[in-house]
């Protein structure tokens, strides 16, 4: 019966709601009437009766909406009121939504961008069978060095004498030349232990994984699982797959499997494309490392403990082994021990972990500062507008509405709002993290970061939408709804006297300042980036074409390696359109960048240093021609210098001013890398690290006195070098069907991606000096804006007494600029002091540069005398009569 | 319900209801009549907490309210108990005895 009856009355409360009321009403009047009838009989008039039997029931709405509140159903029921009554106001204000929804969703957009990424490198466990009962072992030596590699012995000692492990998992990641069909190149893979896969608990989409005896003896078993990813991209997804073979470092290996969807290899962070037995390591590194207990190679080990065995027990059995061996092997492992760490905290390196969980951290308060503020500045706007509502609150509160009710009702109006702010900050997350994966990272590795949407995300967008909500909600219905609010309003009669007021306006202070520097900062990148196109590197770029080979990795010794670089120069060289070929070691402005210590005849270097070192590259003969690098004094390099000549270099003017001022540099000689070189030539000093850098010394080595089997062709063409890119890949091809040719480009696309880190830098100030510049110009709006509707009866009696509403405007306009000014008194010289601090990374700009300083200003104060000029002219428009009777 | 009179404990009201209600079915303005008049003025049941609490009762399912006319011929709701009311209001007179017998002990207690 009683859940019936609840049944019933929760049916009757939702949905009979008119019935109710109606029945309800009777009651109170059939009790008023008693009451007033009982009053009666003590003697009172009838009218007095009346009179008092109202004033004893306290209110009919009163006592109706306690008896709402009380009906089961009744929190369901007011919620939707509160959604209902929020969405209406929502719709009847587009240009505050639209502000507000602009301002905080950028807020949750960068707080839920910085989460993806956090969460794909820091938090996420990779794609696997049980994660959390995976250790990852490090070397740990006593002098302090730590997350070192282990030699290949001192794993396999790891993985078969242990009794703490199901299975202990070795995997060395390095790239793989892939020769397949017409195109070679070059991909990121992993050696591993046979029992990879099957101990991971990963299982092949196709075919097989690794079997045991596939990983047991050296060289015989060239086997490879690929990326789904691969099969896909190379394979056309071919179910036929299996049957085929690929070269890798030009030698034929049989596919045997396609690994898992979503299963990149055991590298947080990074993706790998192909796996091979760790037993093949001697076709891919070209040495003996498996037997050497000396050569710490394997960078990561992965065990899985036994069921039951903690992680302490397991360490304490790992240290006791790694003692034995150190006593057993002192040469090699004397003060080499290994420490645990469960894969949680070492999915991603510890110590990269380390780095990116301060950067993500410092990322997250700069995101989290603009959130906050995003939100100060909204409770600005809503206090301004819900001073402009206080007389509809009046009318409520007399009515019958309680304060907790108007809260909860001002609440859901923010949450939806921020609900709103957040979906479109979902939207731009997207989008952000779309747009920071697709930039090419400046660096080598295969870099991939699962950064799509999953729930973590969305829960994360999701509570810090709420928060928001809440955070900026929740002042100003406390204010509003406060119950001396009408009191308080009658006092402040000056343009926003109010106590939270300076508060609120040394923040827009702050954000003018802030913005200001932003703004200049962004207009002095934007600038530096136009003169960057106009630096002169010290070569000529133009109608240059670039083409990387490693013959290293594909198991060249350094006679077939001279070889085969003597036979492409000579075959690229009488191609039709090429001028002159020349090879160096690395480009100028790219990734790759060598230093050694010199002494140079005749220096001595100041007591307590060591030798200067010095940034350096190992060219051919061709080189300085190809380049179009002018020799300045003496000569290139020759043919004729070869290992059986005496070592020569040839150094950069900068090089022969530093160390030999006022004296003839050829002849010089200079002591480096164990042997004496003699000077030979000086040619132009030109960029070799960064466009922005000051003149540096530089030096070249001659390619035929010192072998490198990693080389980047330079070419020189007359016309489009576009044109030669196929040709050039060919003639790579005709020399080595297998032989990848990687950074095939035209030295201007090389040259854009040295300028990478700068056009980054410049959208990531630009975007931050945008959102400030949001930021500052709705703080001031509300700032203004309450100030207004604080004293529109002041405004009013201006006008009743003759005030012209130009006086007002200006009156009003003026506390703005104030503001503004301010701002700009702080955030001039702080604006100085940054760019003094960028100007490392700006290209031929002043940190004083008057168009940047001048555009900023100018942006800036255009937006806060539009912010301030709106409720300024909204003001003018007061009735005066309206405005006075209004309080 | 101030003014020199006392406050009403949590949750007191209702079993003060119940309490009044074993009698006989009354109406609303009748119940807070009984209380005053029991409890010779010390409790003054207000509509505004009468009626919300008339509410919670009956959803509860422990009285049930119906329409019937007032001894001087006026429409009214009267409440009565229903069986699941009266096993309640045993149960909470047991626990309120109890209790109230311990917080004597205590008070008189020196």
């Amino acid at each position: 019966m009683p859940l019936l009856a609840r049944l019933s009355s929760t049916w009757h409360s939702l949905f009979r709601k008119q019935q109710l009321d109606q029945k309800l009403d009777e009651e109170l009047q059939s009790f008023l009437e008693l009451l007033a009838e009982s009053k009666i009989k003590s003697g009172m008039s009838p009218e007095q009766a009346r009179r008092a039997a109202l004033l004893e029931l306290g209110g009919a709405e009163q006592v109706k909406e306690k008896v709402r509140e009380a009906r089961i159903g009744s929190v369901v029921d007011t919620c939707w009121q509160d959604i209902r009554y929020g969405v209406r106001q929502i719709r009847r204000n587009p240009g505050f939504t639209m502000v507000a929804v602009l301002c905080l969703g950028l807020g949750i957009g960068a707080n839920t961008a910085t989460f993806t990424y956090a969460d794909a490198l820091l938090f996420r466990l990779p794609n696997v069978k049980e994660p959390d009962r995976l250790v990852r072992i490090f070397a740990e030596w006593t002098n302090g060095l730590k997350y070192g590699p282990l030699s290949y012995p001192d794993y396999v000692d790891l993985r078969d004498k242990n009794d703490v492990f199901t299975g202990v998992i070795g995997d060395a990641i390095q790239p793989f030349h892939m020769g397949l069909g017409d195109r070679n190149e070059r991909i990121w893979g992993a050696l591993v232990s046979g029992n990879y896969f099957s101990e991971l608990g990963v299982q092949a989409t196709l075919g097989r994984t690794f079997l045991p005896e596939e990983d047991r003896t050296p060289g015989t078993h060239p086997v490879a699982v690929i990326s789904y990813g691969l099969w896909q991209r190379r394979f056309g997804a071919d179910t036929g797959v299996v049957l085929k073979s690929v070269m890798l470092n030009g030698r034929r290996f049989d596919i045997i499997g396609v690994a898992p969807r979503g299963f990149y290899g055991t590298q947080t962070g990074l993706g790998m494309e192909i796996w091979v037995p760790m037993m093949m390591q001697e076709m891919s590194l070209g040495g003996a490392r498996l037997k050497s207990r000396g050569d710490n190679f394997i960078p990561d080990i992965i065990a899985r403990l036994k069921p039951g065995v903690t992680i302490a027990q397991a360490r304490a059995s790992v240290k006791t082994l790694m003692a034995n061996l150190a006593k057993e092997y002192a040469g090699t492992n004397e003060g080499k021990s290994a420490e645990l760490y469960p894969e949680s905290r070492a999915g991603l390196h510890p110590m990269v972990r380390e780095g990116a969980t301060g950067f993500v951290g410092l990322v997250f308060v700069v995101v989290g500062f603009i959130l906050l503020m995003a939100c100060a500045n909204i409770a600005g706007l809503l206090l301004a507008r819900a001073a402009a509502r206080r007389k509809e609150i009046a009318v409520r509160v007399a009515l019958g509405a309680c304060r907790v009710r108007l809260i909860r009702q001002l609440l859901a109006e923010s949450t939806l709002l921020a609900l709103l702010a957040g979906s479109f900050g979902l939207l731009l997350s997207m989008w952000l993290t779309d747009l920071l994966g697709n930039l090419r990272a400046p660096t080598e590795l295969p870099l991939r970061l699962d950064l799509s949407l999953n729930t973590p995300v969305l829960a994360f967008a999701l509570i810090a939408s709420l928060g928001t909500g809440l955070l900026f909600g929740l002042a100003p219905a406390l204010a509003t709804t406060r119950p001396d609010v009408f009191p308080d309003l009658k006092e402040s009669l000056s343009m926003g006297r109010g106590k939270g007021s300076r508060l609120r306006k040394c923040l827009v202070v702050g954000q003018v300042a802030l913005s200001l520097m932003l703004l200049i900062g962004a207009g002095m990148t934007i600038r530096s980036l136009e003169n960057a196109r106009k630096v002169d590197p010290g070569f000529n770029p133009d109608n240059l074409l670039v083409a990387s080979v490693d013959l290293e990795l594909q198991n060249y010794d350094e006679a077939a390696g001279r070889q085969f670089q003597r036979s492409l120069r000579e075959r690229v060289g009488s191609l039709p359109g090429v001028m002159s070929v020349g090879m160096a070691h690395a480009i100028p402005l790219g990734l790759v960048t060598w230093q050694v210590g010199v002494l140079p005849e005749g220096y001595e270097a100041p007591k307590g240093t060591s030798n200067p070192s010095i940034d350096c590259n190992l060219v051919d003969h061709g080189y300085f021609e190809a380049m179009g690098i002018p020799i300045l004094n003496g000569r290139a390099f020759l043919e004729t210098d070869n290992a059986n000549t005496a070592p020569v270099v040839v150094v950069n003017e900068r090089f022969a001013l530093r160390f030999w001022p006022g004296q003839n540099p050829i002849g010089k000689r200079v002591r480096t890398q164990g042997r004496e070189y003699q000077v030979i030539g000086v040619v132009k000093t030109g960029k070799y690290s960064s466009l922005g850098e000051a003149p540096k010394p530089y030096f070249y080595f001659a390619l035929g006195q010192n072998y490198r089997g990693t080389t980047v062709l330079h070419v020189r063409t007359a016309g489009d070098p576009r044109m030669l890119l196929e040709s050039v890949r060919r003639e790579v091809r005709a020399l080595d069907a297998s032989l990848p040719v990687t950074d095939l480009m035209t030295m201007d696309a090389a040259l854009g991606y040295a300028l990478a880190p700068a056009r980054l830098g410049a959208g990531v100030v630009a975007s931050f000096a945008f959102l400030a510049l949001l930021l500052a110009s709705v703080g001031l709006y509300g700032v203004i804006a309450y100030g207004v509707s604080q004293s529109v009866r002041e405004i009013g009696i201006r006008i009743a007494l003759g005030g012209r509403p130009a006086d007002v405007l200006k009156l009003i306009v003026r506390q703005g600029m104030v503001l503004t000014a301010i701002g700009f008194g702080i955030g001039i010289p702080a604006a100085m002091a940054l760019t003094r601090l960028m100007s490392g990374l700006l290209y031929g700009v002043s940190p004083m540069d008057p168009f940047a300083y001048v555009g900023a200003a100018a942006i800036l104060g255009l937006s806060a005398f539009l912010a301030a000029f709106l409720p300024a002219w909204r003001a003018t428009k007061v009735q005066p009569l309206v405005a006075l009777r209004d309080i | 319900m101030a003014n020199g009179k006392t406050d009403l404990l949590q949750g007191t009201l209702e079993m003060l209801i119940l309490k009044t209600l074993t009698l006989e079915p009354m109406h609303g303005f009748g119940i807070s009549g009984r209380i005053h008049q029991i409890t010779r003025g010390v409790f003054q049941v207000r509509a505004g907490s009468l009626f919300p609490a008339l509410q919670r009762l009956e959803q509860e399912g422990w009285i049930l309210g119906e329409w019937g006319e007032s001894e001087n011929r006026r429409r009214a709701k009267y409440y009565r108990l229903t069986a699941a009311g009266r096993r309640k209001f045993t149960a909470e007179r047991r626990k309120w005895q109890r209790a109230s017998l311990a917080m004597a002990r205590v008070l008189e207690a020196t």
